[in-house]
C-alpha cells in the first residue's frame, strides 16, 4: 500500500469521534448541557408566540444528511453523459425516468421514484466554512452573531414531538457547527460523536443504584438551588434544566431509540457497516421515537486531487445508507412524514484539472429531497450541458431551507428577534419549491 | 439468525412481494409558464371599475407591504409606511402630505399613477425594482381608469384591523410569495395541489363542530397530545410519543368523546392491543392510523374495517394476519396499507389487492443488498468484519 493509498483510506469520522468524544468526557458538560428544557419549562421549547403549524404541514420530521467538503454535482446528482466535463464516470438509468445518476449510486437509482433532485442550487459562497454555515443557517457567518441552524428554527417553531427526547439531534457533526446560535440553550442540538457508540453515559455508574443516585441528584439540586437563586442567569437556569431533563431521559424507554446495536445484523449490514449507514440507521431511530430533527454529518468531499478515486472510496457508503434509509422508512410507513433531505455546501469545478481534482464550485451544486410529501422520480431545475451554469428555475440555499420548512408546516413570514434587537427568519426571504411535493 | 449465506436469498425475495408503484411521468417543472394573473382585467374594458374588487386586491398584494397604516410589527417594532405614503386606507390615499397621490378624473396629474407607469428602470418607479416587477399593463391601465372614472372608493374606506397585524393568525395570504413579491406560478400550482386534501378534509369537517374546551382539557396531564390539524379545523390529531409506556387499551377509553374529531392517531409502540380497536373503530372520521409495532392482532384489524374514511393503515410489526386484513376490502379509500413484519401471506395480500386495486400495500422493505465487502473505504464502522 502506497502512502497515497493510506492517506485516502484514513477515517476521519473516527479520528474526530475520538477528540469529540474525549473532550465531552474530559470536559463533561457539553452533552449534558445540550438537552433542552425540563418539563416545566417544556411549553418555551415552543416559542409561545409562534405561529401555530400551518394545514399543509406534512412533514413531521427532517433527516438532513450533510456530506461536508463540497460534493461534485457532475459525477454525482447532475452527470452529464458525452461532455467533456463529465471526465470518466459514467450516467446510470434510475427508476426515475429520464433522471441520471453518476455510476457511484446504482443502489440510490433504486430508489429514485422516491426522490426529487434538485440541481439546480447556485450560490456565490465558495469557502467551506462560510458555506456550510450558510447551508445550515440560511444566514452570512458574520463575527458578530451567531445564528441558529435550521434544526433549531424547526424546533422553536414548531415544538418537539416527544417531551421526552431532544428535538435536535447532530450525528457526527464537530462541535464548530452552530445549533443553538442566539436561541436560549434548550435549542442546542444533541451531538453523538459516533452512531456506533449511542449516547454515552446514560446509564447509572458500576455501584450506583436507583436509591443512591436519586440522593446524589437531591444533594446536586441543593447546592444549585442556591447558586441559581443568586445567578438566576439564562444559561444558568439551563444548565439545571439540562440535568433534569438527561435524568428524564436516563430513565425513559424511548432510550433504546439511541441503540443501535438493538437492529438485526441484516439490517446494520443493509444500511452498510460505516459511520454514514450507521448515522442513518440511528436517525431513522431517532425519528420514529419522535425527534424532530435529525443530522447525519459525513465528510472528506472536497476533492480538489484525486477526485475519482476518492469519490469511488467515499460513495458506496452515502449510496448504500442513503438508499436504504429510504426504503426502510418507507416500508415502515414513516417515509409520508419524514422528509429526507441530502445536501452539500457547494458543488465542484465542471473542468477537471491537472491532478484529476475538481475545485470549489459554488456557481452550480445539486441536493436531493425525499420523503415529508415530495413527489419523487423527478429532477428540479436544470444546470447547463456541461454543468457550468444553472439554466432554469436557480434555488439558493435559502430556498431550499425554506422547502424544508414549508414542508413542515411553519410560517415563513415568523419574525424572531435577536438578543440585540434584529429581525431573523427561519429561512430569511426563501422561497419554498412547493410544486415539487405531490 | 438466518445464516448469512441465505441472506442474499431472503433478499431476492422482498422486491416478488413489494408493489412497485407506477408513478404517471414526471411533469418537467416548469411546463406551465406563466399565465397572465390579470385575465379578468381585460374582460371589462369600459365598465366602472370597483375600487374594493379590482384595484383594492392589487393594492394589497403590491403596494402596502411597505405603504401600510403605521403599526407595530409582529417584532414588536414600530413599522413606519414608506415615504409615508399610506395605500391601505381612504383617507391615507386622499390625503398625503406627499402631494396628490389620486386627482379625481385626471390619473396623469395624480402620483400614484406616475409612479407605477413609469420605465421598468426608472428609479423612481413603483413598486422599486427590488420588489420586483413593475404591475402588469392591465393593471396600470385598470388604475388609470379608476382614477380618469373620478376615483370612486365606493363603501371601501380602509383595510380591516390594519393596525394589529402582530397578533393575526397567518392565513394563505400571508404566505410567502414568489421572489418578486407577486404570487408566483409555483405559490398558485401549490394551492391546487392540495385541492383534493382540502376537499376530503372539507367533507369531513361538514356539519361538525369543534369540540369545547373542556372536553380537550380533560385530557391534559393524560399521555395523549391533541391538536387541531390546522387552521382550527376542528379535526384532532392525536399522538402519544414519548408517552407510548402509559398508553393501553384502557388509557385509550379517554379518547371516546373525541372519537368523531379523530382523523389522525398514532399509537405506534404503545401498549395498546385488539380491545382499543374498539374505540379506534368508532372514529368516523379517522383518515390516518398508525398501530406500527403494537400488539393488535388480527380481531382489531377486522373491527377498523368500520372506519370507512382510511386512508392510510399501518400495521408495519404488528400481529395483523390473513383473517385480520381480508375485513379490510372493505376499506375503498385506503391509500397505503403497511404490512411488512406481520404474519400476513402473500395469498392473502394477492385477495386484498383484488378488492383493493387502487391501494398501495407494502409487504416488504425492498432495502439494498449489503455493501460489496472493501467498498467505501472511508468510515468503515469500528470493528466491522
Amino acid at each position: 500500500m502506497t502512502m497515497h493509498d493510506l492517506i485516502r483510506g484514513t477515517d476521519l469520522e473516527t479520528r474526530r469521534a475520538f477528540l469529540s468524544g474525549a473532550a465531552r468526557s474530559l470536559l463533561g458538560a457539553s452533552a449534558v448541557a445540550a438537552f433542552g428544557p425540563s418539563a416545566v419549562a417544556r411549553a418555551l421549547a415552543q416559542d409561545p408566540q409562534a405561529p401555530p403549524i400551518l394545514g399543509h404541514a406534512r412533514a413531521k420530521n427532517v433527516i438532513y444528511l450533510f456530506l461536508r467538503g463540497g460534493m461534485s454535482h457532475i459525477d454525482t446528482l447532475d452527470p452529464k453523459p458525452g461532455k467533456s466535463t463529465q471526465g470518466p464516470v459514467e450516467a446510470l438509468r434510475t427508476r426515475a425516468d429520464g433522471v441520471l445518476l453518476g455510476q457511484y449510486f446504482p443502489k440510490l437509482a433504486e430508489q429514485m421514484d422516491k426522490v426529487c433532485v434538485v440541481s439546480s442550487m447556485s450560490s456565490k459562497q465558495g469557502a467551506h466554512p462560510q458555506a456550510q454555515y450558510l447551508m445550515r443557517t440560511g444566514y452570512e457567518l458574520r463575527g458578530t452573531i451567531q445564528h441558529p441552524s435550521l434544526g433549531a428554527w424547526c424546533n422553536r417553531l414548531a415544538g418537539r414531538h416527544n417531551p421526552t427526547m431532544p428535538g435536535h439531534v447532530l450525528i457526527g457533526g464537530g462541535a464548530d457547527m452552530p445549533t443553538a446560535g442566539f436561541f436560549p440553550p434548550e435549542f442546542q442540538a444533541l451531538p453523538i460523536g459516533s452512531a456506533e457508540d449511542g449516547l454515552q453515559n446514560a446509564s447509572l455508574a458500576k455501584g450506583v443504584d436507583q436509591n443512591r443516585f436519586d440522593r446524589r441528584m437531591q444533594r446536586l439540586r441543593q447546592l444549585d438551588d442556591a447558586f441559581a437563586e443568586k445567578h438566576g442567569q439564562r444559561d444558568v437556569t439551563a444548565y439545571g434544566k439540562a440535568y433534569a431533563e438527561a435524568v428524564k431521559l436516563m430513565r425513559s424507554s424511548d432510550l433504546v431509540a439511541f441503540d443501535v446495536d438493538l437492529e438485526p445484523e441484516a439490517t446494520r449490514r443493509a444500511y452498510g457497516a460505516t459511520s454514514f449507514g450507521t448515522g442513518c440507521l440511528l436517525a431513522r431511530r431517532l425519528v420514529d421515537h419522535g425527534v424532530r430533527y435529525v443530522e447525519v454529518v459525513a465528510d472528506g468531499f472536497d476533492t480538489h486531487a484525486d477526485n475519482f478515486d476518492r469519490l469511488a472510496d467515499l460513495t458506496p457508503s452515502i449510496d448504500q445508507g442513503l438508499s436504504c434509509l429510504l426504503a426502510d422508512l418507507d416500508a415502515r410507513g414513516l417515509l409520508q412524514t419524514t422528509l429526507v433531505v441530502l445536501a452539500t455546501e457547494f458543488g465542484r469545478t465542471p473542468d477537471i484539472d491537472q491532478d484529476q481534482g475538481r475545485n470549489h464550485y459554488p456557481k452550480a451544486f445539486s441536493c436531493l429531497l425525499a420523503g415529508g410529501g415530495i413527489r419523487g422520480g423527478e429532477r428540479y431545475g436544470r444546470t447547463d450541458a456541461e454543468g457550468r451554469e444553472v439554466e432554469t428555475d436557480p434555488v439558493s440555499i435559502q430556498d431550499l431551507n425554506a422547502t424544508i420548512a414549508w414542508a413542515s408546516g411553519i410560517p415563513l413570514d415568523y419574525v424572531v428577534t435577536s438578543p440585540l434587537g434584529r429581525p431573523f427568519k427561519i429561512a430569511d426571504k426563501g422561497n419554498p419549491l412547493t410544486d415539487i411535493f405531490s | 439468525m438466518i445464516p448469512r449465506f441465505l441472506l442474499p436469498l431472503a433478499l431476492t425475495f422482498f422486491p416478488a412481494f413489494l408493489v412497485a408503484q407506477d408513478k404517471p411521468a414526471p411533469e418537467k417543472p416548469g411546463a406551465e409558464k406563466k399565465e397572465g394573473q390579470d385575465k379578468k382585467d381585460k374582460e371589462k374594458s369600459a365598465a366602472k371599475v370597483d375600487f374594493q374588487k379590482e384595484v383594492w386586491p392589487i393594492l394589497e398584494k403590491r403596494c402596502v407591504e411597505c405603504h401600510e397604516t403605521p403599526h407595530t410589527g409582529p417584532d414588536g417594532k414600530m413599522k413606519k409606511a414608506k415615504g409615508g405614503v399610506v395605500l391601505d386606507s381612504k383617507d391615507g390615499i386622499t390625503t398625503s402630505k406627499r402631494g396628490k397621490l389620486v386627482v379625481a378624473k385626471n390619473a396623469a396629474g395624480s402620483m400614484i399613477y406616475e409612479s407605477i407607469s413609469l420605465p421598468a428602470d426608472d428609479e423612481d418607479r413603483m413598486p422599486p425594482a427590488k420588489k420586483g416587477d413593475p404591475l402588469a399593463k392591465e393593471q396600470i391601465e385598470l388604475i388609470q381608469r379608476w382614477i380618469d372614472q373620478g376615483a370612486d372608493f365606493g363603501s371601501w374606506t380602509g383595510k380591516a384591523k390594519a393596525t394589529d397585524k402582530a397578533g393575526d393568525k397567518p392565513t394563505e395570504g400571508d404566505k410567502p410569495k414568489g421572489k418578486d413579491g407577486k404570487e408566483s406560478d409555483k405559490d398558485k400550482k401549490a394551492k391546487d395541489k392540495p385541492k383534493e386534501k382540502e376537499n376530503t378534509q372539507a367533507l369531513l369537517e361538514a356539519g361538525l363542530k369543534a369540540l369545547p374546551a373542556t372536553t380537550l382539557a380533560a385530557l391534559q396531564g393524560g399521555p395523549f397530545s391533541v391538536a387541531s390539524i390546522g387552521d382550527n379545523s376542528p379535526l384532532l390529531e392525536v399522538t402519544c410519543v414519548g408517552r407510548t409506556d402509559d398508553v393501553d387499551d384502557a388509557a385509550l377509553a379517554a379518547l371516546a368523546p373525541l372519537a368523531e374529531h379523530v382523523t389522525s392517531l398514532d399509537l405506534g409502540h404503545s401498549r395498546v392491543t385488539d380491545e382499543a380497536c374498539t374505540v379506534i373503530a368508532r372514529m368516523s372520521r379517522l383518515t390516518t392510523l398508525d398501530l406500527r409495532q403494537t400488539a393488535v392482532g388480527n380481531h382489531g384489524v377486522a373491527a377498523l374495517a368500520a372506519c370507512s374514511q382510511l386512508r392510510s393503515l399501518n400495521l408495519f410489526g404488528t400481529k395483523a394476519g390473513d383473517y385480520g386484513i381480508a375485513a379490510l376490502s372493505s376499506t375503498k379509500k385506503l391509500e397505503n396499507l403497511y404490512l411488512w413484519q406481520t404474519d400476513v401471506s402473500p395469498g392473502a395480500v394477492v385477495r386484498l389487492r383484488e378488492s383493493l386495486p387502487e391501494t398501495r400495500i407494502v409487504v416488504a422493505a425492498e432495502l439494498p443488498e449489503p455493501m460489496a465487502e472493501g467498498a467505501g473505504g472511508n468510515g468503515r464502522r469500528r470493528g466491522a468484519k
